[in-house]
């Protein structure tokens, strides 16, 4: 594969600007390309892939000083893939550091911006691959989503953001952060781009025991004629968010920014004007979300980031007393302020005696979550009522940084639109739908377990009639 | 919250912060005790974890069920008394390679 001609420079010229990758490999080799029959093919195609899934011989720092220097020794199954496929990883793209963030700013090795606006940040946890995308460094990257992480950088940066079913794509090479939440996702810069990189990459492996093949029952991923069909869809509205919300704490920052509001009405009309069913929904459980969320989240964290001892990864500090010091050196210079912070929590939420109280809890309210959503959408055997739910993506549109940035604790609410199809494990798909203020908003359908082809459905028919724009300067170099 | 609580937690996470760190660490433990208050409240909230509500009344009216779990079937098998704890064990385990349980490397 040879990169197109004007590429580098307008590469180089963009990247100054948003610093999308930790890693860019300029001097990319051909690949050797297996097309899978069906399956509109990515072959020459390259791809960037979030700093926190391995590819062997590239960085694998998931955005963290600890493992800065840290080389892949292997691939993660759904890059193997996708280069299968025939594309090429060109390179590794930044994240808040080991994916806990919203905004990219909490990577300990650089600082990414949006391509829309640089003042302002990408979003997160993978603002690397958004920014590249939407800049059209690389027509698509792979990220990760724990609580949103796919879905709000692409909302941000104006590009489509899948989150899986959990357990359909292998999360064998993902570092692991929240295990029972997190996945591997796509961004890209088209529907269709997205519909043929999440068919590489799906499907049971037997290197992750949680991944699964769709059941039969699913709707086809390339269903013919399908796309024609008129769908139901739930709305989730402003109102009755507010109304979920009413005399919780967090309302206030959940509460949809005006120029979200109008994108969200404007999604909603052009979604019914293309003939599909728009009913009001209510998820009463909508308001535990945030604390399950978090209390799930933070501890498995705290769980799975008590590998990084300095013994077998990372830097290691050249000097300990004994061991016990040698582990709490390298974690003390290795993890950021956020890092630690989740850990820190983490740890309190498991301690003898707690986890009955807030763990489980959180767990059986996690169940509860699922339960209404499999009221309103069905399972894979026996659909709901609805195809589909529209939701606002995150409550503003690209935040800025020093005064006009949103504060950790906004920020940890404002996953309350992302972090339920995580905990429910359902699918999830973000898109553009209108610029206001100069910066993108997006929305999100979330549909039932393995009804990813349903959405893309949706989506490329929206996309049809109302192409996705594109930031100022931006160039296509893929077709 | 004392800040001998916090000292403690961080001792167990092998996290070196000091009084400064601890103390900026405060807001974010209130808030998720918040967190932990919400959740309590959740027990009783039986509306709450009603089945989701359409406005539609041809759909609000339906009788709607949870009919299965899409995550991986998690049947634990029976513990059988005539097999020793071994292979009670074994007879769980996702995969097992003879008398062992196989378990996949992930990073």
């Amino acid at each position: 594969m040879t990169l197109p001609e004007g590429f580098l420079s307008y590469f180089n010229a963009w990247e100054e600007k948003i610093g999308a990758f930790i890693e860019f490999k300029r001097d990319p080799v051909s690949p050797c390309a297996e097309e899978r029959g069906g399956i509109p093919s990515l072959k020459g195609l390259p791809f960037g892939v979030k700093d926190n899934i391995a590819v062997k011989h590239f960085s694998l720092s998931c955005g963290s000083r600890l493992l800065e220097n840290l080389r892949a020794p292997y691939t993660a199954t759904a890059v193997r893939k996708l280069e299968a496929a025939g594309a090429q990883v060109v390179g590794k793209t930044n994240l808040d550091e080991f994916g806990m963030g919203s905004s990219t700013d909490n990577s300990g090795i650089k600082r990414t911006n949006n391509p829309w606006d640089t003042s302002r940040v990408a979003g997160g946890s993978s603002g690397g691959s958004a920014a590249a995308v939407a800049a059209g460094l690389v027509p698509f990257a792979l990220g990760s989503d724990t609580g949103g992480s796919v879905r709000q950088p692409a909302s941000f940066c104006g590009v489509v953001g899948l989150k899986p079913t959990y357990g359909a794509v292998s999360r064998f090479g993902l570092v692991a952060y929240a295990s029972s939440l997190e996945g591997i996702g796509v961004l890209s810069d088209t529907t269709a781009r997205c519909r043929a990189v999440f068919a590489a990459i799906r499907g049971k492996d037997p290197m992750d025991q949680t991944s699964q093949d769709a059941p039969d029952s699913a709707p086809p991923l390339y269903g013919e004629g399908e796309r024609s069909l008129r769908k139901t869809i739930g709305v989730l509205s402003a109102e009755t968010i507010a109304k979920a919300l009413e005399g919780e704490t967090a309302a206030q920052a959940a509460t949809l920014e005006e120029e979200v509001r109008r994108g969200f009405e404007s999604a909603k009309s052009r979604l019914a004007g293309l003939g599909h069913t728009l009913l009001e929904v209510e998820l009463p459980s909508l308001k535990y979300g945030v604390p399950a969320y978090y209390t799930i989240a933070t501890a498995e964290a705290s769980a799975n980031l008590a590998r990084f001892d300095g013994i077998r990864y990372g830097k290691r500090p050249d000097w300990a007393e004994n061991p016990d010091d040698l582990i709490d050196k390298a974690r003390d210079a290795g993890f950021g302020a956020e890092v630690k912070l989740r850990v820190l929590l983490g740890t309190f939420v498991l301690r003898s005696g707690f986890q009955d109280r807030y763990y489980l809890r959180a767990q059986r309210i996690r169940s509860g979550i699922r339960q209404n959503f499999e009221a309103l959408l069905g399972n894979p055997e026996n659909n709901g009522p609805c195809d589909a739910i529209l939701m606002p993506v995150f409550p503003t549109r690209a935040f800025g940084r020093g005064e006009t940035s949103l504060s950790p604790f906004a920020q940890k609410a404002a996953d309350l639109y992302t972090c339920c199809a995580n905990l429910a494990g359902l699918p999830a798909l973000a898109f553009p739908v209108s610029i206001e203020g100069g910066l993108p908003v997006g929305v999100q359908l979330l549909g039932r377990a393995f009804a990813e082809g349903t959405l893309l459905d949706m989506v490329e028919s929206y996309e049809q009639a109302y192409p996705f724009p594109r930031p100022l300067g931006y160039r296509a170099f893929w077709s | 919250m004392k800040i001998e609580d916090l000292q403690e937690t961080a001792q167990l996470a092998h996290l070196t912060m000091d009084d400064q760190e601890l103390a900026a660490a405060f807001p974010a433990f209130e808030q998720m005790l918040g967190f932990f208050a919400a959740m309590q409240a959740a027990d009783e909230d039986t509306a709450g974890f009603s089945e989701g509500n359409c406005a539609d009344s041809r759909i609000s009216g339906a009788f709607l069920t949870v009919i299965s779990n899409h995550f991986r079937p998690d049947n634990p098998a029976v513990d059988n008394p005539s097999l020793n704890l071994n292979e009670n064990l074994l007879i769980n385990a996702g995969e097992r390679d003879g008398n062992f349980v196989v378990v996949p490397n992930v990073l």
